[in-house]
Parts: C-alpha cells; structure tokens; sequence
C-alpha cells in the first residue's frame, strides 16, 4: 500500500505559476483540513494547481475524473469475487481517506447524484466515510483532504448543500504577463511567440457570451505553442489548436479563422 | 462572411460599431458615420478576393481604433487633403498590423502595382498607398520616395515618423506642393479613395453640421391599441439584424392558456440490472449459480454483479405547427403526422404537447396549445385539431420564443421544439426579407443556450436553405412527399 502511494507522490515539482496567494490560502485550508473547491473555466491550471499544491505538501494525490456514470460505489468501494471468494476493494475516496492522501475529484458535478453525498461526511467536523456494504465506519487519516474542482459554465449547477461544505478558490485565467509567462514554460517557445498566443487568446475570450460559451484557454494556447515548436507554422497552429475546437458555429469559426489570419 | 464581421472585430479590437447596409446599389464605398459602419451589399465587381469584406471592415475598424484626430478641412487644398487621407489611412494600418501582423497579408491583394512611366496624381497616390504598407516594395518615382522619407524615420519602415496630427498635415501640405509644382491635374469631385475596401475617410474631417439622422434612434414601440381582449399577452424582444439589437418587447404572442405551474420534478426512474459483468454491488443469486458452476467444474461465469440505472429519460416534446396561409394543402398532412408523432412518443414514455401558430404583424402572434403537456390525446386535443385552419403569416422568432418559454418549465434533460413549416418566415409588416430570418436565427441559438434542442421538418423542399440558415446544418429535415409525414 505504502510504495503505490509512493507511487502518487510527484517526484519533481509541478509547474505552477501563482496569479495571487492562491497557494497560501490552499495552505490555509489544508492546515486546517477544511475541503476546497476549485472553480473555474476549462484550461485555467485547477488540475495543475493541485498537482503542484500536493508536491509543495508532500502528499499524494489521487485524482478521480467524474463523468455521470461515476457511482458512489466508485468512489468508496465494492465487492469483487476471484478465485477464493469475495473481497473488498476499497475506491479511491476511501483509499485516501484511509491513508492520508489529498483526493481530488475534478469535475465533482457531473457525477451521479448519490456520488455528492457520499462525500458529505468527510467534509465536516465528522471527518469519516461510512462504508455500509462493508460494514465499516472509516476515520479519515489525519492528512487527508478532500479537494473538487468545478466548472461554473457547464450545464449543471452543484447542489448547495455541497457546495456549502467548501472553501472556494475562484480561478481565471491567468494575467496577460504571467499567462505569456505559462505559454513560453510550458511550450518552450519564445516570449514573442507566447505574446502574440497570448494576445490571440485574449481576442477570442472577446466573444465570450458573443457566440461563444468559453475563450480560448490557457491550455489551447500550449498546445498551440507545442505544435510551432514541431514545426508547424504559427498560423496553421493556432488554425487547428486555437480557432477550430473552440466553435462549430459557421459565423463564429469564420471569424476566428479571420481573427488568427490577422495575429498572425 | 459579411454575417461574421460583427464577430470578427469584437475579437480583433473589442468594438461594436453597428454594421450598416448600403441600399443603393450605385455606392460600393464603405464609410463610418456616428451611426455605425456602413457597407455595401456586395463587394465591388473588379475585387474578386472573398475577403474584400473583412478587409473593409478591418481598415475602419483601425480608424475607429486609431484615428483619434478630426481635421479641420479650412485651408487645406483638395489634393493636400487626398494626401493627408492617404498617408492616415497608411498611419492606421500600419499602427493596426504591427499588432495583428496578418492584416498587412490581408490587404496587401487590394493594392494593384500601377507601372507607367507618365503617371497621374491618382496613380502616385495608389503607388504610394501601397508602397507604404508594404515598405520592401520597390518604389522608383522620386514624389513616392519623399512621401516615404516623410511617413517613416528608418529606411527599412520599422519606425513611423508622423506620430501628431499636426505632422501628419504638415508632410501632406509638403507632397500637395509639390503635386502643384509637377502641374498633375486633380479632380476632387471624381477622386475616390483607393484601394477600393477603404472608406472614404469623411470621418477623418471635423463636419459642419451633424448629420441629422445621428438623432435616429429606435424607439419602443407604441403600445398596441389591443381590443381587450382575453387572450393572455405575452411580450417578446426581436432580434434586429441590421442594427445590430433586440427590439424590447417588440412582439406580443397571444396564447389564450393559462401558463401551467411548473410540475413537480418526477423522480427518477431507476431499473435494476442484474447479472452484470460490471456493477456496484453483488447479485446473490447470480453469485450462488456462479460459484455452483465454478465448482462443479464449468468455468468461471464472470457476470455476478447488479447496478441500478436511471431508465431512459425520453424527455419533453413540443410540436409546433405553422398554419400560415400558406399551407392550407400540407396542413392536414402536417396535423395528422403530429398526432401520429404526438401518440409514438407517450406511447414510449415521453411527454409530448402540440401548439400551433400564425401571425397578423408584429401585435398579434396567434399562439394556440392543441395538446398540452400532461393532457391526454382525447376527443378534445383532437377536435381541436381538426378544426385548424390556414391563415394569417409566420413570424417565426416570437413563436419560438414564446415555445422555449414553455417547454423550459419541463423537467428532464431533452427538451426539444420540433417545428413543422412550409417555408421561410414572413409577415405583413416586414418587408427586408432577410429580417425575420435572422431574428428566427437568433431565436433557436437563445433555446440552444436554455438547452432547448430545435428542429424544423419542412414540407417544402425549396425552403430548404432559409430554413438550414435558422436551424443550422443537419437540423433541418425537408419531406418529399406529404405521404411521407403520415408513415408512422
């Protein structure tokens, strides 16, 4: 048990760029083992943040991407049969709870609804995840902290009685500097370069509520960075990294298409 | 691509200017007045290029961003101010592209390379446009190459030399000398700014008088001297395409049905599936076989598990009919394929509701509920039905409106209006013929944003194309034959 979440804990740092004292008051909250919400778009470094939050921590991490068949019995655990019978294989949730780990549940809201609840003991004073099929009331380990990550502009909204349980740290999209900053680390292309990615995210984040539901993120723009270092030019990139996964709408493609013809 | 520029320089500069069609078909100029951006409907016939429109709109947009200065036209001779348009429309794009470097790429097409050896003044101006925006060009006549030393301090056009307005009239004020000193003829009253996609710079020059439509502003509209009438009125904006804004409250929709209270949330139906090969808990029973079966020495049957899982949520359905004049000859195939459609889809479960509408301008949307949610497909739903009758015409947008308005008060997670037409929108009050379309456009991306799924099945297959350009590619299915609607 011990050497797989060895096997959880980052062995180098995580890239991260702080926008303000984000990580202070993640520390903040962990001291004090109260669970965080992250929120914000797609592509803004919640997954990232976390990754590097847990390595400056020392914890490991266990990320569990939720989709709507993720069940409560995916997170706590199930019964599984082999050979001598049946056996209990705890879930990821419970894996953490029991040894400590920091369980991320990135897109919390697009779990089941059975799922959310299942969390709710853990969150508050009672720090504990009961296991009924197993007949077992899990203490959670005393480093073990619960963290979601949540996208506002999705279809779904969390029930209130969730998300009352959470701290909130509210992520954007990083400041122009730092965001250039990210794009040049992360793609290892030149500042310029990471300037003009970045100065052609900015213009599509323009149509927010214009046509489109999100901007460009920062991620798009990595990538975009990632293929001109390939090779590719930074107008065919940013064509196929940028303006064409962001809308299918014929109106809003041709304008971003003509929006990257001209940044570039 | 006209439909994309108001996009377009949103995200190129973060403006809005109102983009404005030009009705004479004779004026092909673009030109920026308070109102907005003015544009023509078709581009020049001589520029070819598809992207005449986005390099219009580009270039005034970079006034609009750029020129701050008005000029004052006293004492300043016609061919000085040509050229003082002439090296700001330079100063602006080239202000523009050093920021979005593609813009150079995109008007650089336009500037045709004018060679003679005897060139007028309209020449030297076109030559000198063009030798400014693309600064490596090779520009041979000795009034180009001053102009040049003027507009940029270094030889390779990296740095731009007249930075203040009063610069920028003292260099044109130097070149018109020397245009008088050369003896080139210049005749104000034909000159037109080139290259053809920028406008014709009379928003460079401080006007006399304001012009008096800039008092022209859309006002609500009067309130409808309505008949009283019982008919329950709702009100809906309307999308002005030309402006481009909502017209508040523009629409009145009169459904005579009370707005149902929104129904409780039905609980989900769950179905428990047993035997799984993949599931949450054990299932005993298949447990017990299975151990049976491994011991007695027939292998290993691996589907011990059940899970429950939500059964198929079919949703809601909103059938809505048009009985415009028009389609007195497909209405009643129209109806009986709704109620065919209606029964089919309660029958598997869904919950379906048939409303139906025309329209009599813009005060009166004649919106009835056939069938509604939760009522049962009895005698009445289909009396009436059958008394339905064509008339009246098709104001699109404020009927889907109203539609979204209704089925958004379903639960579950597929809502969907199904539109049944025989053609493009129209209304006795709306002459532009692109109008209604457009608002019908904006109306199903505001149900796509609610969640709404819209779809249009038509009964006219030349309608296919107004109708794809409302209901967006592939959501738009035409019926051949109007046996076709009736096939269960």
């Amino acid at each position: 048990m011990g050497s797989m979440l060895d096997a959880r804990c980052a062995s180098s740092e995580p890239y991260y760029q702080p926008s303000g004292d984000e990580c202070a008051l993640f520390e903040a909250a962990y001291a004090q083992r109260l669970p965080v919400l992250l929120k914000g778009p797609t592509g803004c470094g919640k997954t990232r943040f976390i990754e590097h939050m847990a390595w400056r921590l020392q914890r490991p991490l266990i990320t569990v991407a939720c989709n709507d068949d993720t069940s409560a019995a995916d997170l706590t655990g199930r019964w599984l049969l082999d050979a001598h019978g049946t056996r209990w294989q705890d879930g990821p949730l419970t894996l953490a709870a029991r040894s400590g780990a920091i369980c991320y549940l990135d897109e919390l809201v697009e779990a089941r609804s059975d799922t959310t609840v299942v969390i709710h003991p853990l969150t508050d004073t009672r720090r504990m995840l009961p296991l009924d099929k197993h007949n077992e009331q899990v203490m959670a380990h005393p480093h073990f902290l619960l963290v979601a990550s949540y996208n506002p502009g999705g279809a779904k909204e969390l029930k209130a009685s969730t998300r009352q349980r959470f701290c909130v740290l509210d992520f954007h999209y990083p400041a122009t500097e730092i965001e250039v900053a990210i794009v040049s680390h992360e793609s290892g292309v030149a500042v310029e370069t990471a300037s003009r990615l970045v100065a052609l995210g900015v213009r599509t984040r323009r149509l927010q509520g214009h046509g489109l539901d999100e901007g460009a993120s920062t991620r798009m723009l990595v990538h975009a960075g990632l293929l001109i270092r390939q090779g590719v030019s930074p107008l065919a990139a940013c064509r196929i990294a940028v303006a064409a996964p962001l809308s299918d709408e014929p109106e809003v493609a041709a304008a971003l298409l003509a929006t990257v013809d001209a940044a570039f | 691509m006209r439909s994309a520029l108001s996009p377009y320089l949103r995200s190129l500069w973060n403006i809005t200017p109102t983009l404005i069609d030009i009705t004479e078909p004779q004026t092909t100029r673009p030109f920026l007045s308070p109102l907005g951006l003015h544009l023509p409907l078709h581009a020049p016939a001589h520029e070819a290029h598809g992207d005449w429109f986005q390099a219009a709109a580009a270039h005034a947009a970079s006034h609009l961003v750029f020129s701050q200065h008005r000029f004052d036209p006293a004492g300043l001779r016609p061919v000085t101010q040509a050229i003082l348009g002439a090296l700001e429309d330079a100063r602006v794009e080239w202000l523009a592209s050093r920021e979005l470097p593609g813009l150079r790429r995109l008007w650089l097409p336009f500037h045709a390379v004018v060679v003679s050896d005897t060139p007028s003044f309209e020449d030297l101006l076109r030559r000198l446009a063009r030798c400014l925006l693309d600064p490596t060009h090779h520009e041979p006549h000795p009034w180009v190459i001053k102009a040049r030393q003027l507009f940029f301090v270094d030889a390779a056009g990296d740095m731009l030399a007249l930075r203040q307005p009063e610069a920028l009239r003292h260099a044109a004020s130097l070149l018109g000398n020397d245009i008088g000193q050369m003896r080139l003829q210049f005749n104000a009253r034909l000159y037109e700014v080139m290259p053809s996609y920028r406008d014709d710079n009379s928003c460079l020059w401080l006007q006399d008088k304001q012009r008096a439509d800039t008092e022209h502003e859309i006002a609500a509209p009067p309130p409808a001297a309505a008949a009283a009438t019982a008919l329950r009125r709702h009100t809906y904006p309307e999308w002005d395409r030309l402006v481009p804004v909502y017209r508040r409250d523009w629409c009145s929709v009169l459904d005579d049905t009370l707005m149902p209270p929104p129904s409780p949330r039905p609980a989900p139906r769950r179905a428990r599936l047993m035997a799984q090969a993949d599931g949450d808990e054990l299932d005993l029973d298949a447990l017990v076989d299975a151990t049976i079966a491994r011991r007695s020495g027939f292998g290993v049957e691996p589907r011990v598990y059940r899970r429950s899982q939500a059964s198929r949520d079919l949703g809601s359905t909103l059938l809505l009919l048009d009985t415009s004049a028009s389609t007195t000859e497909v209405l009643p195939a129209a109806r009986e394929a709704a109620l065919n459609a209606a029964a089919a889809i309660e029958r598997a479960g869904g919950e379906c509701a048939i409303h139906s509408f025309c329209s009599d301008g813009r005060h009166a949307v004649h919106y009835r509920q056939l069938k509604a949610f939760g009522e049962s497909l009895g005698p009445a739903c289909i009396e009436r039905l059958m008394t339905l009758r064509s008339r009246l015409s098709t104001r699109l947008g404020a009927a889907l409106r109203h539609a979204t308005r209704l089925i958004a008060q379903r639960h579950g997670r597929l809502r969907r209006v199904l539109l049944l037409t025989d053609g493009r929108p129209h209304d006795v009050d709306v002459h532009d013929p692109h109008y209604l379309l457009e608002d019908a456009r904006q109306a199903v991306r505001e149900a796509t944003r609610r969640g709404v799924l819209v779809r249009c099945v038509s009964f006219d297959a030349a309608a296919w194309q107004p109708l794809q350009r409302i209901f967006g590619p592939g959501r738009v299915h035409t019926v051949k034959t109007l046996g076709m609607a009736l096939k269960p």
